[in-house]
């Protein structure tokens, strides 16, 4: 089967920024977690896909089109939710969902509704009233009620409180299940994803540092830390990113394996690395 | 397309509200003193247009529009819609309160005003077309603040160069000053050259006339604004 989402060679030049050559791809039925540092080129993705912006290089394909040909038949696939969503706020969210509601073929009111009701989303009050949670419900609502192939989330929960943000997670699991849709989640808060993510496609600079699995990452990814006696030219080579202190090293290494053998016998410690420690220790070299 | 233009429809409803009324109460007073009343007209669509505009840049809304299942061409030619039907809202408007007031003076023995005419209103549609053509393109290549600037500079000059170059056009030599077939016609090149127009062929040569240079300043408008709205980035 297809996948839902493809970049293939993906670059696109802003003044003081690229996305460079960026390849990864989104099998139906899982949900990718898109990190990355501020300014890594997350949000650039995001556009990309929406069409908010122009590629200038390289292929997209989403559901199996090309946004550019295809580009009211594959916005009808996905849904987005936006950091800060931004609608009408001198309209209720019960007008903005009439508002919407017409553009999507299958646009689902029941389950709106529902949805409405779940969130407790006060549907006649203005948009521009509502907590930026609340904003991040609504905007959740109006993207799960077209039946969205693609869920495109930038920095959803960084506005809601534990307990929904929590259910949000969940939900999203639930709604990749029946391996038809998919799930787009950039985010800063790595924490979110280590038990969701099927995989990770980690930014930085404007260019991709790996797509793989969780497991993969997980399993690939260690962190050592020990005396910084140990490192010599050789020891640093290894790692993808270190950081020295007066007393410890820390570095950071995909090759855990060779990490092992060739540290083998020192005093050091080989943790498994967590998502946070990738995008903390890649690339740092003092 | 349709569903683009409902959606400015409501989302701008709340100027419908909010500005008519006052609209009606200012074009009421201001028709007391006749031609002036045209350019009350004109302004108070003008308005209109770039409120709706503006609710789409105060709100931050292009991305979320632009995410819809919608082209960029279908949401700028959705906005020439919403431009026309409110150039038309405005015109009806203003002759309702026009009528209101012809009606009101000839029932004090007093002629009906030369402003409240045919002639006035195809002047209307054709200046409120141009307005609408100079200021669309201006806001989807520019934004809502630079392309405000820049539409405003251009209808500016407009206005200076047709009342500089239009007194100096062959056959133009009884215009400036109105005479009596001027008497009453609202000022300007535009609204004096259609009312002469009309003379000359008769009002429903006249109304085709403008009606389809009307239609081409938006079509050429729309284009070269869908254009620009295609190079932006959100």
């Amino acid at each position: 089967m297809d996948p839902i989402l493809e970049l293939r060679g993906v670059t696109k030049h802003y003044e003081g920024f690229s996305l460079r050559d960026v390849s990864f791809s989104l099998p139906r039925g899982y949900v990718c977690g898109l990190i990355g540092p501020n300014g890594a080129g997350k949000t650039t993705i995001v556009k990309l896909i929406l069409g908010l912006a122009h590629v200038s290089s390289g292929q997209l394909r989403v559901c199996g089109e090309d946004p550019a040909t295809a580009e009211i038949a594959v916005k009808d696939r996905i849904g987005f939710v936006h950091e800060v969503p931004s609608f009408y706020d001198h309209i209720s969210v019960e007008a903005l969902a009439s508002i919407v509601r017409p553009f999507y073929s299958r646009w689902d009111q029941p389950l709106f509704d529902a949805l409405a009701r779940e969130f407790e989303l006060p549907t006649r009050k203005w948009f521009g009233s509502l907590s930026r949670g609340t904003r991040t419900k609504a905007a959740l609502a109006l993207a799960l009620a077209h039946h969205a192939e693609l869920l495109v989330l930038d920095e959803p929960t960084s506005g809601l409180d534990p307990v929904f943000r929590r259910e949000l997670l969940e939900r999203l699991v639930a709604y990749v299940a029946d391996g038809q849709a998919s799930v787009l989640f950039s985010t800063h808060i790595t924490s979110d994803l280590d038990r969701m993510a099927d995989y990770i496609t980690f930014i930085r600079d404007g260019r991709l540092v790996f797509s793989s699995t969780r497991e993969e990452v997980f399993d690939r990814w260690v962190v050592v830390r020990g005396d910084p006696g140990v490192l010599d030219e050789a020891t640093r080579s290894l790692f993808a990113g270190v950081e020295v202190g007066a007393h410890a090293f820390t570095g950071l290494t995909d090759d855990a394996p060779r990490a092992r053998k060739h540290m083998a016998g020192r005093d050091i410690v080989i943790e498994p690395a967590t998502l946070d420690d990738i995008m903390c220790y890649t690339g740092r070299t003092c | 397309m349709l569903n683009l233009f409902i959606k400015d429809i409501k989302v701008g409803a709340i100027f419908l509200w909010a500005v008519v009324p006052l609209y009606v109460v200012t074009a009421l007073q201001v028709s007391r003193v006749g031609a002036g009343f045209f350019w009350v007209n004109v302004t108070c669509a003008s308005l209109l247009l770039v409120a709706v505009s503006m609710l789409d840049w105060k709100n931050e809304a292009e991305p979320f529009v632009l995410s819809l299942p919608v082209t960029r061409a279908m949401v700028v030619r959705a906005r020439y819609l919403t431009a026309v039907v409110v150039g038309l809202l405005s015109l009806v408007i203003g002759l309702a309160i026009g009528a209101a007031r012809g009606i009101s003076l000839v029932m004090r023995a007093e002629p009906w005003p030369r402003w409240m005419a045919g002639d006035v209103g195809l002047a209307f549609v054709l200046v409120f077309a141009f307005i609408a053509s100079v200021y669309l393109p201006c806001y989807y290549r520019w934004g809502f603040g630079k392309g405000n600037v820049a539409a405003a500079l251009v209808l500016a000059a407009a206005g200076i160069a047709t009342d500089i170059v239009g007194p100096a056009m062959p056959g133009a030599a009884s215009a400036p000053g109105g005479g009596p077939f001027y008497e009453g016609v609202p000022r300007g090149q535009v609204t004096q050259g259609v009312a002469r127009l009309a003379d000359r062929y008769g009002m429903a040569a006249a109304g085709l006339i403008v009606l389809g240079l009307a239609a081409v300043l938006l079509w050429v408008s729309a284009q070269v604004a869908a254009r620009a709205c295609r190079r932006q980035e959100f």
